[in-house]
């Protein structure tokens, strides 16, 4: 009897351990699902890329690891915990608020994110900001903000997004080669140290 | 002396009779295999077990092969997400890195 009792309880501790949601995986996206879906529901064209740290490996496997994009690509991604993008494009001005693009820069607001990046535009030119999270002095997360009147681009990496690196591909999936500027990759840099 | 000769000659001529090279009688590798013990017969193999087993080759490579093929293409699928995403990322970095850099009426902190 204690036997039979010691292995249904074994078989449901099996079970909720195969049941329980696995922890440690690559991190969620940090778009709000409704403000996505609104968002694509009123752009007349969007792109949406989610890819975590096990699609990214498994795409890794399909680059050559010559040389080119494939193998520049293939090393900038080994580091990261993945990289999810949405891009909307809106026929006319007017289909976002502040209040939505206020809506996600709130997930932002903690103790390891740091704004590095704060530009407003005074005209309907737009607005755009870039996140890093910090941890022990390391970069460990980039998002990036760029709102356009008729476009609204979001880029969220989590990882070890290593700004010398990224300095390295200018030139490359379309960087320009100075992006490590004055204000560019080289800015974030040493603010992150 | 003469006598010993005649002896030995005898002799041969007795040793040559009784070794001599004779055919063996009629039947005789007939009774010999007849007594050594009969091996087992093996069954012999039904003509489509070859067939069946060159098909259940042919399924498990076809199956196989088709695998390989879906993971390539979901592999080269997911190799082109990648590179995409970081050609959006470049393009954006960028766009931000213009509004920085040449600010317009904007304020940059």
């Amino acid at each position: 009897m204690k036997v039979a009792a010691m292995r249904y309880a074994l078989l449901l501790m099996l079970g909720a351990a195969a049941v329980m949601p696995a922890s440690g995986q690559g991190s969620t996206p940090v778009f709000p699902v409704t403000l996505g879906k609104t968002l694509a529901a009123r752009a007349s064209h969007y792109t949406e890329i989610s890819m975590d740290k096990n699609m990214l490996a498994f795409a890794g496997k399909f680059m050559s690891g010559g040389s080119g994009d494939d193998a520049d690509a293939k090393k900038l991604i080994d580091k990261l915990d993945g990289i999810y993008v949405r891009e909307y494009d809106f026929e006319k001005p007017g289909q976002y608020s502040a209040e939505d693009l206020e809506q996600i820069r709130q997930q932002f607001v903690g103790s390891q994110w740091s704004p590095m990046v704060k530009e407003r535009s005074k005209t309907a030119d737009g607005n755009s900001d870039i996140y890093v999270k910090l941890v022990n002095g390391q970069m460990q997360g980039l998002f990036v903000l760029d709102a356009e009147p008729t476009e609204l681009d979001f880029v969220y990496i989590p990882g070890r997004v290593d700004p010398d690196e990224l300095q390295k591909l200018g030139g490359s999936f379309g960087l320009p080669k100075n992006l490590g500027g004055a204000q560019g990759a080289a800015s974030l840099h040493e603010r992150a140290k | 002396m003469h006598e010993e000769n005649e002896d030995f000659g005898a002799l041969e001529r007795a040793l040559g009779d009784s070794l001599g090279v004779r055919s063996a009688p009629e039947g005789f590798a007939d009774r010999v295999m007849a007594r050594l013990p009969r091996k087992p017969e093996r069954a012999a193999t039904p003509w489509w077990w070859s067939i069946a087993a060159a098909v259940l080759l042919m399924v498990c490579g076809g199956a196989y092969w088709q695998h390989a093929q879906q993971e390539r293409i979901a592999g080269e699928h997911a190799r082109a997400q990648a590179l995409l995403a970081l050609r959006l990322t470049a393009a954006v970095l960028n766009d931000v890195q213009q509004k920085v850099v040449v600010p317009g009426k904007g304020e940059t902190e």
